[in-house]
């Protein structure tokens, strides 16, 4: 067996397009990634790099080298490790460290002052008084990050009028502040960050504007306080003010729109990150890249003649392939959680949902003590087991920020859980599993193959018919694709009229309802799918009758366009009550789910038919097509709110791209299915 | 005698690709160790016969049957006693002949890799280059070998020897005759060129207008189906017929007439009735191909 599959592998590892794939993978979910990510960190209080001086040892080792080498200086751990040194306490115990401790620790970290070179510094969560004065001597500061002050009086930053050098001032958790003047005579500051509405308080926004050369600012969200954000509009006065970060998330086009229509002319945008976003794109990318390149690939390989013919073919080509994704998974999962992205629980939420599928795959149906086949008992499992991930995220759009507790925030209790419940499903799955897929063979339910069946495969199944041999991992593959694609894309694309349309209003709650329910249909298309193709089937895949599953896809597509069809007629009706002209309401959202459902569904089907008739370069580029269009929809939709001030600019924006791909799509389809048809006939003729 | 065993089975095979109808109604039995030569013309359905035989195109009726499997069906022991080269032969282009032929034989559960490098040596087989890369005649060789690395019991062969030069197809087909020596081995190859049908084939098959025409050994084959110049002092008349005639041509007082399982009694009946002389002549297997698609020689 591993001798077989370690040719199949090298059929992986020696095709060049098999590189090139991966390549265009890792681009298209890190791409996306740092994309948004830069378009929509928050405010980034973290100034210094990772090699800064953190510890004593590190901050003598300099000294004694060479003080005037350029360096970056995390005061704040420096004053932590200092007051350990100073007022040393047992764990869990707390000190109070007021004005007089405060002097001591500053006492003990007068070594600092040696540096001659300090180019940014972390001055920490303690700053009182003293620090602003000992920071002002580090004149050759460019970047300061100032977190929290202690509260006990208020600050004059007079002192760091010094740092002429200083081009970026982050200001944390400060709610004691005499005023901002002082930074006027900063000459090189461009980019100043607000981290807490408490600091405006005193003289609102008005000394903001008058920084004679800011150019970038970030503002925390002003919600919560009126008397602040009727003050925004002041901003406008900066002759030099080219952006403002406001501290709200992307999907709050609300508030976004009501600062932006206060400082027309300047480029606002949201400065926080919606995490459970992340994990959207995170899946729906994942979903289409891991499986699109293996599974291609298998459609070639089970299109050549030996697929049929060679006995023990079809095996370590399947398991190969679900190496491959396993492995790309894996792969994306751990780079994205390098780069930042807390994968993490939500890889184990769909880890947890493989189990459930494997364990739902696996057992054998019942009512009471009754063995069943019956569909609608098999539906009441497969629907909140196919659709639980999903429904899961999308509930991180009805309340986002207990998603991103859960989902965001670096916990371990949910994906151990998850972990937990995956395993354990697992081995309920595993555990006597020859017999229950024997049982299940004989109700004529769909079986998947064990690697205990790969092995025996060819010694137990040889005198039995094809026809007979239980599991068929290619078809359950090629009905899941679409459907956790399309469900995927539902999703990420029901965030925007559940944004818009709220919770308080029944019109709107029916209308919501009336999306959920196409949603559902989509799902159960997937039944329909599964009937329409027989011959999907590794058993019965005969080289030169992919004309058959081309006219089963046809209908595929067909009922997947029925099950479209609620909300499309959803979207009109709405579109026509409301109109397009709410850009930046209800009608914007709603153009925008029309176009975007419809032009990735069409761009899904047109890449299943050229990766199951034509599998070369065309093909693998619509499969890159796959990967790409959700993040394309997630671009739009930053587009759209970046653009907001202008609606027309927004509708222009999403119906060119979404027509684009939607034209593009039909065109593919319509030129697939003759050029095959040609093909076909030709192929015997 | 016994009656040789039927290897392969084929009852009322119907297959047509939308208006176009490749097979009507075919009937064959192909016997066990028979070495069958499939002649036909271009777009005669040969290939089409070729794959519902493997059960690698569905029929719209009838059925085949190998070793007794259905062969839409065949179970995964049958499979492995198949060897198979496709007209066009399809592998990984980037892929060279010797890794192609370990990749191929780890999904066989019997290979014989000794046989594989035997046949290569002798057929000057480049295993090193990439399959992309090689001239059509060489991927020809290597589907070959493919085809008998798992020394399989039933060999189909569609047109194995179209893109061989001379010299190469001279030596597949001493090796073929190597090959065919073994009683329980059956191969079918479909070709153009009778004479290598000649110089293998224990049985020749003709298919015509969607039909097997004609199925039987070589030999008896060219025993049946024979040309007969009648010469009469009298004109032949437009009526004049023959029983088993293919293919009859008049010329005033001569008469050619390509017959198949014409009885000598019959023969003498015919002379008797036109007052007529008659030469028999024997005919190559081409003439025979020629005069069953009624094309004069």
């Amino acid at each position: 067996m591993w001798t077989r599959s370690y040719w199949v592998l090298i059929t992986y590892l020696k095709r060049p397009l098999s590189w090139l794939f991966a390549v265009a993978t890792m681009l298209c979910i890190f791409g996306p990634f740092y994309l948004i990510d830069g378009k929509v960190r928050s405010v980034d209080n973290d100034v210094i790099s990772g090699d800064a001086i953190r510890t004593f040892e590190q901050l003598e080792a300099v000294l004694a080298s060479d003080p005037a080498q350029p360096v970056d200086l995390d005061y704040g751990q420096l004053f932590s490790l200092a007051s350990q040194k100073v007022f040393p306490v047992s764990r869990g115990e707390t000190r109070y460290i007021g004005p007089e401790e405060q002097a001591l620790i500053h006492a003990s970290l007068q070594q600092v002052e040696g540096l001659k070179n300090v180019v940014a510094m972390n001055a920490g969560w303690a700053v009182d008084q003293s620090t602003i004065e000992r920071i002002a001597k580090f004149k050759t500061l460019k970047r300061l990050s100032v977190f929290a002050d202690l509260g006990y009086q208020s600050l004059d930053l007079r002192p760091l009028s010094n740092l002429v050098e200083l081009e970026e001032l982050q200001l944390g958790v400060i709610n004691r502040v005499d005023s901002l003047k002082p930074l006027e005579d900063l000459p090189s500051l461009h980019t100043l960050g607000i981290g807490y509405a408490m600091i405006l308080h005193k003289h609102g926004l008005d000394e903001l504007a008058s920084l004679p050369h800011l150019q970038v600012l970030s503002l925390p969200d002003l919600r919560g306080f009126p008397g602040l954000q009727d003050t925004v509009g002041k901003l406008k006065q900066s002759k030099t003010l080219q952006r403002i970060n406001y501290g709200v998330s992307w999907d709050e086009a609300d508030a976004l729109a009501e600062v932006k229509s206060q400082v027309a002319g300047i480029r606002v945008a949201p400065s926080k990150i919606r995490g459970a976003r992340h994990v959207v794109l995170f899946f729906a990318l994942l979903a289409a890249a891991a499986v699109g390149f293996p599974t291609s690939q298998l459609a070639g390989q089970l299109s050549l003649p030996s697929s049929y013919l060679a006995p023990l073919y079809r095996a370590p080509h399947y398991l190969v392939a679900g190496l491959m994704i396993a492995t790309l998974i894996l792969g994306a999962i751990v780079g994205l959680i390098y780069v930042g992205a807390n994968a993490l629980t939500a890889s184990s939420l769909m880890l947890c949902a493989g189990g459930l599928n494997f364990w739902s795959a696996t057992r054998i149906p019942s009512k009471g003590h009754v063995v069943t086949k019956t569909g609608f008992v098999n539906l009441l499992i497969a629907l909140p087991i196919g659709g639980a991930p999903f429904l899961v995220l999308a509930s991180g759009f009805f309340r986002p920020m207990w998603m991103e507790n859960y989902l965001m925030s670096g916990q371990v209790v949910v994906p151990v859980a998850c972990l937990v419940i995956a395993a354990w499903l697992g081995w309920l799955g595993y555990r006597n599993l020859d017999s229950r897929l024997r049982t299940r063979a004989e109700l004529g339910l769909p079986v998947v193959l064990t690697l205990n069946d790969f092995y025996s495969q060819s010694i137990d199944w040889a005198s039995i018919p094809a026809s007979a041999v239980p599991g068929n991992l290619q078809r359950p593959m090629a009905m899941k694709l679409p459907i956790v694609a399309k469900t995927a894309l539902a999703v990420t694309l029901l965030s925007m009229p559940l944004r818009a349309i709220g919770y308080d209003d029944l019109g709107r709650m029916a209308l919501m309802t009336c999306i959920g329910a196409a949603f559902v249909c989509v799902y159960l298309t997937g039944i329909k799918w599964w009937q329409e193709m027989p011959y999907f089937a590794a058993t019965t895949t005969r080289p030169p009758d992919r004309m058959g599953h081309v006219n089963r896809l046809m209908q595929g597509v067909r009922s997947d366009i029925y099950g479209f069809m609620p909300l499309w007629l959803a979207c009109v009706i709405a579109f026509g009550l409301l109109g397009p002209w709410q850009f930046d309401g209800l009608g914007i959202r709603l153009l925008h789910s029309f176009v975007a459902v419809a032009s990735v569904t069409l761009a899904i089907y047109a890449a299943l038919l050229w990766v199951l008739i034509i599998r070369n370069l065309i093909g693998i580029a619509i499969v890159l097509v796959i990967c790409y269009v959700p993040c394309s929809m997630m671009m739009m939709e930053i587009a759209v709110l970046d653009r907001s001030a202008s609606p027309l600019l927004s509708a222009i924006t999403i119906i060119l791209s979404g027509s684009a791909i939607a034209t593009l799509s039909v065109t593919a389809i319509i030129f697939a299915r003759q050029y095959y048809a040609r093909i076909e006939w030709a192929r015997f003729h | 005698m016994n009656k040789p065993r039927v290897r392969i089975e084929v009852s009322s095979l119907c297959k047509s690709f939308g208006k176009h109808t490749v097979l009507r109604d075919v009937d064959w039995s192909i016997p066990k160790g028979a070495v069958v030569g499939l002649l036909g013309t271009n777009g005669s359905g040969k290939t089409t016969l070729i794959q519902c035989l493997l059960g690698m195109l569905r029929a719209d009726s009838g059925s085949v049957m190998i070793d007794g499997e259905d062969a839409w069906d065949l179970s995964a022991g049958a499979k492995a006693r198949i060897g198979y080269v496709d007209q066009r032969p399809k592998f990984y282009p980037w892929m060279n002949g010797a890794d192609l032929l370990k990749y191929v034989g780890a999904m066989y559960p019997h290979w014989n890799d000794a046989l594989c490098a035997e046949y290569a040596k002798q057929w000057d087989v480049p295993l090193t280059q990439p399959f992309g890369k090689l001239s059509p005649g060489e991927q020809h060789k290597i589907a070959i070998l493919t085809a008998l690395g798992n020394e399989p019991d039933l060999l189909i062969l569609d047109e194995p020897v179209s893109s061989l030069d001379p010299l190469a197809r001279r030596a597949f087909l001493k090796s073929l005759l190597d090959i065919a020596r073994d009683e329980n081995r059956t191969i079918l190859f479909s070709t153009h060129i009778t004479s290598d049908v000649e110089r293998v084939a224990s049985h020749v098959a003709f298919l015509h207008d969607g039909r097997i025409q004609w199925f039987d050994e070589l030999d008896v084959t060219k025993e049946r189906i024979r040309r007969l110049r009648f010469r009469s002092k009298q004109r032949f008349p437009a009526s004049f017929a023959i029983p088993g005639a293919l293919h009859i041509q008049i010329d005033g007082s001569m008469a050619v007439a390509a017959v198949a399982e014409t009885s000598d009694a019959d023969i003498d009946a015919v002379c008797a009735r036109y007052d007529a002389s008659v030469e028999v002549e024997e005919l190559n297997l081409e003439e025979i191909f020629l005069e069953l698609h009624h094309v004069d020689a």
